[in-house]
């Protein structure tokens, strides 16, 4: 019964649950703004995965030295961005907008995001066979990952932590202040309110949403790109990882922003650290079924807390089990 | 000089049309009410109008420029308000939140002037500056909804059914103050409401929708001693009517 945590094992999880942060803002922003729970959210990281592939594939010489990784991973990481945020733009520009506007419903809308994620498939499927000939990083166009490249230690961490840190931490921050701080996202926080009174003020709602699909899609880019510096990518990666993402989100209350950036880091965490803790503890290898925990945590949180972490009155929840006792 | 006129105005949602052929005039700093029964399209007119329903053909001219097909928020800048009939105030910001967000796109320091100045007029917002917008009571609530739709100096100010849900004095109140906008302020007022009765007597011009058409336009007065209509479409009884 000894627990057996290796920092390396440590810095994955971490790794992972970042990916999860940045993908869970990105979806939970776009089910405020436009009311759809997104499908494709995954694939659109993938989108941004594969913009750093071949960024990577282009720029990283087999002979490279680590140390003259920063051009190529900057470059790799804005290119990340820019095709995220193009894909999800065009997902909500051309077909959930035309949508919206013939009156669709939410399951409507919600079965068209399972249609763009086909689509999205497809199309990095076509991108991978047509990038084969290129020099693979590490593995094939459908199997690699850049771990190998971000391995090395800078002040105790790996390479990939910081940049996945730096990353993640930016973003939020950047984020925060867009709407706090701008009229900008003063009017993206009144029209998440309040669509139609937002727009009675003189707010441009079909701008908001515009933005709110521009973020979340570059936010997965981004963190498809780190994705890659924890597991082997192939275009279905995404496909898979969606579910996690809905987990955290739905952890988060799928209504609070701060909620999605806990509820990636409790279905992150869990899902890769207490799975471990638990096997070394019962003697059980739990970590086979890490993919059944984000589906716990979503038939959890929907039956016991529906409103998520947020919506819970925690003060109120803890007088009453004090009282109990 | 008419403020806003349509012409042939049809409109809906999606397939689904509301109103037909609809045309009427709006005069400048006069109210013109709206009524009809349930379903005749009253709302509709007013979301045709502000470009939320769409307007499948016909003209909606305001200040000698056809609007018709403009998004909301351009229609907002040209000087139009509208008070929807819920959902009018956001609930989970406070009042001063409220004010500050009704103000966005103008700068700070007008902004600042332009919330005392409605203060002025709702003294009682001032009380609650700091309370959430969703505490504040069904009259004040309106208020607040009135006094956002003002921080722009609105030209036209539409309200639909100001007065739904709130206790006959407070109803009178908020009638009071629309009153006020148009006396005071100058403000062209275009009022759909249920309350036909009250609403015709404070208003100048009245407009009867039914089905989706305009089935009589012209003086308030008239509309509310018709032998007919009143008794027809807006449930008046003889007694009322011969008031």
């Amino acid at each position: 019964m000894v627990i057996n945590l290796s920092p390396v094992y440590i810095e994955n999880s971490l790794l992972f649950a970042n990916t999860l942060v940045m993908l869970a803002v990105g979806l939970t922003l776009t089910y405020l703004t436009t009311k759809v729970p997104n499908f494709a959210h995954g694939s659109l990281a993938m989108v941004g995965a594969y913009a750093l592939f071949t960024i990577a594939a282009i720029m990283f010489g087999n002979q490279l030295s680590q140390l003259q990784l920063a051009q190529p991973l900057g470059l790799g990481f804005a290119a990340a961005f820019l095709a995220g945020a193009f894909a999800g733009l065009l997902e909500y520009l051309l077909v959930l907008r035309p949508l919206q506007k013939r009156g669709s419903t939410p399951l409507g809308l919600m079965i068209a995001t399972l249609g763009v994620d086909l689509i999205l498939l497809g199309v990095l499927n076509i991108f991978a066979d047509i990038l084969r000939g290129m020099n693979p990083v590490t593995g094939t166009t459908r199997d690699w990952r850049l771990k190998a490249y971000v391995i090395q230690k800078v002040a105790g961490l790996s390479l990939g932590v910081w940049i996945s840190f730096g990353i993640m931490i930016g973003s939020l921050v950047a984020l925060y202040l867009l709407l706090t701080r701008t009229r900008f996202g003063i009017a993206m926080r009144a029209s998440i309110e309040n669509p139609a009174l937002a727009q009675v003020l003189g707010v441009n709602v079909d701008l908001v949403n515009m933005v709110s699909w521009i973020l979340a899609g570059g936010f997965a880019g981004l963190a498809g790109g780190m994705m890659a510096f924890v597991q082997r990518i192939n275009p279905a990666t995404g496909s898979i990882e969606v579910v996690a993402v809905f987990a955290a989100s739905i952890v988060g209350g799928l209504h609070s922003l701060l909620g999605a950036v806990v509820g990636g880091y409790v279905v992150g965490l869990s899902e890769t650290l207490l799975t471990k803790i638990l096997s070394d503890i019962t003697g059980v290898n739990l970590v086979t079924y890490k993919r059944a925990v984000p589906l716990i945590f979503i038939i959890v949180t929907l039956l016991v807390a529906p409103e998520g972490i947020m919506g819970i009155n925690w003060r109120r929840l803890f007088s009453r089990i004090r009282s109990r006792k | 000089m008419a403020s806003l006129r349509l012409e042939k105005v049809n409109a809906g949602y999606g397939r689904l049309q509301i109103l037909f052929d609809v045309s009427f005039e709006v005069p400048e700093r006069k109210i013109t009410v709206i009524v009809g029964p349930n379903g005749s399209g009253k709302s509709t007119t007013l979301k045709a109008i502000f470009g939320i329903a769409n307007v499948y053909s016909g003209k909606i001219i305001f200040d000698g420029e056809n609007i018709a097909g403009l998004p909301p928020h351009r229609i907002a800048k040209r000087g139009i308000a509208y008070v929807p009939q819920t959902d009018n105030v956001f609930a989970k910001l406070t009042v001063r939140e409220n004010l500050k967000m009704a103000g966005y796109g103008f700068p700070e320091d007008q902004i600042r002037d332009r919330v005392e100045e409605v203060l002025e007029m709702f003294p009682i917002l001032r009380e609650r500056m700091n309370q959430k917008a969703g505490t504040l009571s069904g009259g004040e609530r309106q208020m607040l909804a009135i006094a956002i739709a003002l921080i722009r100096r609105p030209k036209l100010m539409m309200f639909d059914e100001p007065t739904a849900a709130l206790a006959p004095k407070i109803a009178l109140e908020i009638l009071d103050i629309i009153q006020k906008l148009r006396d005071e302020h100058g403000i062209t007022i275009l009022l759909v409401e249920q309350n036909a009765k009250k609403a015709l007597e404070i208003g100048d011009k009245g407009i009867l929708l039914v089905g989706g058409r305009v089935v009589f336009e012209g003086g308030a007065r008239e509309l509310l001693e018709h032998p007919d209509l009143g008794r027809m479409y807006l449930g008046l009884v003889g007694e009322e009517v011969a008031k």
